[in-house]
């Protein structure tokens, strides 16, 4: 059970603002995503809820086939992490699966992002604590004739790279390496599919 | 139509690690970063002595300060968004009871420390830093302890969840927080039916 308190004028059993009941079991990890009105939830059941807290309409249900142990916002709101059996990063807006690392963390007890948006680090069964740049995620929009991509995360030093197909094909890489978190090209006639690569930085 | 790589899904994929440190023997139970990056905060449970609380310079991985605490587990920490302070949550030892301390960062003063009658399971700081609430795993009450001279703080009578409160999250913009748990602490693999049955 989730439970929304109200402290302006104190704190009491008087002061309970909402309850949520949607998980069917023990909830282990909270989180406030978007602008902070949205309120993501995970635990045993393998659920993560996120609800706007308001009027608690459940905007997205996101399935872990294990239990959630612990759960991390980026400071701007759109990327939720979540870990246990693993680490998995969700876009906020519609829910999607962006990365799942999950030979790399098993047992992962605790996550945390930086106030910066740029690391992430996490605690693991076997005493580790290790400490990670943010992954890429890229926000694809137009301007006119143009895409623009923007991009978080990596190490500040980035690749654009792109393909003629969504799944299948070698990437290419297209201009030099850079330091720049956004890109504006022509659409083109042929499709074309660009990712944004993070590379190491000396 | 040209469309970008965002939606892929690369679950073979691996972190960008930075670094990797083997800081504690037994499970890390909690991770807190302090809001200018410069430090990370973690917990493990009691390693059959002891359950540590290291504080380590995320640039280069030196332990700034470990505080080693005799047959407790630490359960949860926080770092206050002001960058003063540092609590954790935990328990065990010869009571069997909870603690939960706070620290003032500059000087490693221990500002506050409460003893309750089970393991703390929750410890948070409200985003103006005005505010710092703990509960214990038993979930009999949640306790809002105000940091600066003027503000009402105050604590539940009620048992909130039933059971362990796992979870304290301050809202970013508003004067609420949120509290969560469940019928049994299973977090870790531990669970306490037994005990809890008195709760339910």
């Amino acid at each position: 059970v989730v439970k929304v308190w109200d402290y302006t004028n104190g704190f009491s059993d008087d002061t309970l603002l909402k309850t949520f009941c949607e998980h069917s079991g023990p909830v282990n990890a909270l989180a406030y995503v978007g602008d902070g009105n949205q309120l993501a939830s995970a635990g045993v059941d393998g659920k993560i809820i996120i609800r706007r807290i308001d009027d608690g309409i459940v905007i997205h249900t996101l399935f872990d086939s294990n239990p959630i142990t612990s759960l991390a916002a980026s400071p701007d709101g759109k990327i939720l992490l979540s870990a246990g059996s693993g680490l998995k990063f969700w876009r906020v807006a519609d829910g999607a699966l962006l990365y799942a690392f999950d030979k790399e963390a098993q047992g992962v007890g605790a996550v945390a992002i930086t106030a910066d948006g740029r690391y992430f680090a996490y605690g693991r069964a076997d005493g580790a604590v290790v400490y990670a740049h943010m992954p890429v995620v890229l926000e694809e929009s137009r301007l006119g004739d143009d895409i623009v991509l923007h991009w978080t995360g990596g190490s500040g030093l980035y690749r654009v790279q792109r393909r003629n197909h969504p799944v299948r094909g070698e990437w290419h890489n297209f201009g030099p390496p850079t330091t720049a978190t956004s890109f504006t090209n022509a659409i083109t006639r042929e499709p074309v599919f660009y990712r944004v690569v993070s590379l190491p930085n000396p | 139509v040209a469309q970008g790589g965002s939606g892929s899904v690369q679950a073979q994929g691996a972190p960008d690690i930075v670094w990797k440190t083997n800081g504690h023997n037994r499970q890390v139970t909690s991770i807190a970063i302090a809001p200018d990056g410069a430090s990370l905060a973690s917990g493990s449970i009691e390693d059959g002595l002891y359950g540590y609380l290291n504080v380590w310079r995320t640039l280069d991985t030196a332990l700034v300060k470990s505080f080693a605490f005799y047959h407790e587990d630490v359960l949860t920490v926080a770092i206050s968004p002001d960058g003063q302070y540092l609590a954790e949550g935990g328990g065990g030892g010869d009571s069997d009871g909870g603690k939960t301390r706070m620290w003032q960062i500059s000087d490693w003063t221990l500002v506050t420390i409460h003893d309750t009658g089970n393991f703390i399971t929750a410890v948070a700081f409200s985003a103006d830093s005005d505010f710092y609430a703990f509960a214990p795993q038993f979930g009999n009450f949640i306790g809002l302890v105000p940091l600066k001279p003027g503000l009402r703080g105050g604590s539940t009578d009620d048992a909130p969840h039933y059971g362990p409160v796992n979870s304290i999250q301050f809202a970013p913009n508003a004067r609420t927080f949120a509290s969560a748990g469940g019928t049994e602490w299973s977090r870790f693999g531990i669970t306490l039916t037994a005990s809890l049955t008195t709760h339910s």
